[in-house]
């Protein structure tokens, strides 16, 4: 039996990830900068894309957006990781979308988080003329230190569930 | 018959091992399958009653399945474990493997996540996970385990 027609611009929803490091350099702290994923691989992919670390949203709805990273960086560093979106040339954090964590010593750490995300219309004029095209991607920082920090591994799963 | 956002077939199924189990590593660098020798199903949708050997998370019908497992494993103190998720001994792209450090052998909980793509459902393989030791032989203890599984299309 076949799976059905993946081609319906509906029908949003892709995997990629990496067991290769990849380093984001962060040279000022407590500064966001976009987290550096732009080798990651393609598992699958519908409507979804990500291309140089950014997910393209094709259309509106409410997606389910997890993302599961291994990180290794500075000794007993502390990074903030969070999500934003581009819209109309305009990035905006996902409200709410912020994370802390430390990577103690010098190992691999897991650090895991879900959200739903509800992506409307955008309004490109200010008159009404909407696109449904926008970007999704991760901001990272180093709170204090100037360490980079590194995705040993990761997979990243989206998927719109309305 | 209960069907999705995209009026295709629904399926789901949340299992969970509230048991201790040990992972008995017996070469570095090589994936150990999990044995589901006991669990609870939480809830399910056109997977098959867990039977009482392994496997026991088999979905009914071909479609896109976001798998979704949670764990706490410990021991093998400092060295690189990871884990994968399968549809039987069917692996698929490897880039979603999860690599951490099990520091000081403590309890800690991990996440692993993909989408497939099944074409060729069965009825009789079912989804699988395994955990690797990559810096030596010692074995793994599987401490809590949740291993979710729903049909996205």
């Amino acid at each position: 039996m076949a799976i059905g027609d993946f081609e319906n611009k509906n029908i949003c929803f892709s995997n990629y990830g990496n067991i290769d490091a990849e380093t984001t350099t962060l040279s000022t702290p407590g500064q966001y900068q976009a987290l550096g994923i732009r080798n990651a691989q393609e598992m699958v992919e519908n409507n979804v894309k990500l291309v140089n670390g950014r997910f393209q949203i094709i259309d509106t709805g409410v997606y389910f957006c997890q993302y599961r990273f291994a990180f290794s960086g500075g000794v007993n560093n502390t990074y903030k990781f969070r999500l934003a979106t581009i819209k109309d040339f305009v990035t905006t954090a996902v409200p709410d979308s912020e994370i802390e964590f430390n990577t103690k010593s010098t190992n691999t750490w897991e650090v895991c988080n879900s959200m739903f995300i509800k992506f409307d219309p955008v309004d490109i004029d200010n008159k009404g003329f909407g696109s449904t095209k926008q970007e999704l991607f991760a901001q990272v920082q180093n709170v204090n230190n100037a360490n980079s920090l590194v995705s040993e591994n990761y997979s990243i799963v989206i998927a719109k569930i309305i | 018959m209960s069907t999705n956002q995209f009026t295709s077939q629904s399926a789901w199924i949340s299992w969970s091992n509230a048991i201790e189990q040990e992972i008995v590593i017996s070469e570095q660098g090589e994936f150990t399958p999990l044995e589901f020798t006991s669990g609870v199903v939480n809830s399910r949708y056109n997977f098959l009653t867990p039977a009482p050997a392994n496997p026991q998370l088999i979905p009914t019908i071909n479609g896109v399945y976001m798998i979704q497992a949670s764990l706490t494993s410990s021991g093998a103190t400092n060295q690189l474990l990871s884990w994968r998720v399968g549809y039987g001994t069917n692996f698929g792209n490897e880039n979603s493997i999860l690599t951490y450090t099990s520091k000081g052998g403590n309890r800690w909980s991990v996440n692993i996540n993909c989408i497939r793509e099944l074409y060729n459902v069965d009825g009789t393989t079912g989804f699988t996970i395994e955990a690797r030791n990559n810096d030596g032989a010692n074995d793994i203890t599987l401490e809590r385990l949740t291993y979710n599984v729903i049909k996205l299309y």
